[in-house]
């Protein structure tokens, strides 16, 4: 059953498949299947492979050589970094807006 | 499973042949794994229209976006040519020049003339095109643009589409079928071939206006070389 894709910076594709990668080189399935698992988002194939070519063409991830008909990803060390950027940004916004949540 | 093998096929040729190459067997394994309910072939066939959008050279995404514009006013001054029919839906117009007779409005627009010039200068920053280029890249959009035009044209030239000509102070209103209103202010009924050809007539300027916007991509290029260079 797919689960329908919540709002925010956290669903972002780019993001979600970086993410993914972090934890070591995976082929499409195992990416989506991945994400599923850790953010409780289902990508569609289509935004997959798109999100996929658009961050191939800026040298964050890089295919693999396979043998078989689906290619693993990689993440470059270009990818590892602008990942480790967007999640520090993240983490400070978010840690603003909790403290500011908190009731005084 | 031949019927959904056929329907990832189908799927698949929706995207560039470029993309298709570089992912299209993953995409297909993929898909031949997984369910194909309506969801995955919209999520599917919508990427692929991005992607074909995202792959167009300047002058197909700017000759598609001028031709919806035109496409709009034609659909408009045949649909309803009583609302408003010399705004959006006053497709052709009088020109001032003996030839061409009549002019395609939005194609005579100084707006026009900077979508040329972005054209020229988008192809040559993405492409590194020489100004020739640039220029023929500006005519190809004007091509594209002016297709609504030839199409009505080539209607009136079998008979599918009647050309009501309206002065000023006449109401374009009544008839019976398909018509094509023209508004003029001189009493003068265009001719089918020069409706045909109206969009035409514009592409030897639009390859001057495409050369133009080459050399000042050209000179953007130079002036962020020379910005990045080591001193």
């Amino acid at each position: 059953m797919a689960r329908k894709p919540r709002n925010g910076p956290a669903s972002d594709p780019e993001l979600l498949i970086l993410s993914s990668l972090a934890s070591g080189p995976k082929h499409g399935y195992a990416i989506m299947t991945d994400i599923e698992t850790f953010a409780d988002v289902s990508l569609g194939a289509g935004t997959l492979y798109t999100a996929i070519s658009r961050l191939v063409d800026k040298k964050l991830i890089a295919p693999q050589t396979s043998a078989g008909r689906q290619r693993p990803y990689a993440l470059t060390a270009q990818g590892a970094r602008s990942l480790a950027e967007q999640l520090h940004d993240m983490r400070r916004v978010a840690a603003i807006a909790l403290r500011r949540l908190r009731p005084a | 499973m031949r019927y959904h093998d056929s329907i990832v096929r189908s799927l698949l040729r929706l995207y560039p042949a470029a993309w298709r190459r570089e992912y299209g067997p993953e995409l297909a394994d993929l898909l031949s794994h997984r369910p194909l309910g309506f969801g995955v072939v919209i999520n599917v066939a919508w990427n692929a229209a991005r992607q074909r959008v995202r792959d167009a050279e300047p002058a197909v995404r700017l000759g598609g976006v001028v031709m919806l514009i035109i496409l709009t006013g034609v659909i408009w001054n045949i649909a309803a040519p009583g609302f408003g029919g010399r705004g959006v839906a006053a497709v052709i117009q009088d020109s001032s020049k003996t030839l061409p007779t009549i002019v395609v409005t939005a194609l005579a627009s100084d707006l026009y003339v900077l979508t040329l010039i972005a054209c020229g200068c988008w192809t040559h920053l993405r492409r590194g095109a020489s100004v020739q280029q640039c220029g023929i890249a500006a005519v190809r959009l004007g091509a594209i643009a002016g297709v609504p035009v030839m199409i009505v044209g080539v209607l009136m030239l079998v008979g599918i589409v009647d050309l009501r000509v309206v002065g000023p102070g006449e109401s374009a209103t009544g008839g019976l079928g398909l018509t094509f209103t023209y508004y003029t202010t001189r009493a003068h009924t265009p001719s089918v071939l020069a409706v045909l050809t109206a969009p035409l007539f514009r592409l030897p300027e639009s390859w001057i206006w495409g050369m133009v916007g080459g050399q000042i991509g050209r000179a953007i290029r130079r002036r962020r070389h020379e910005a990045y260079a080591p001193n």
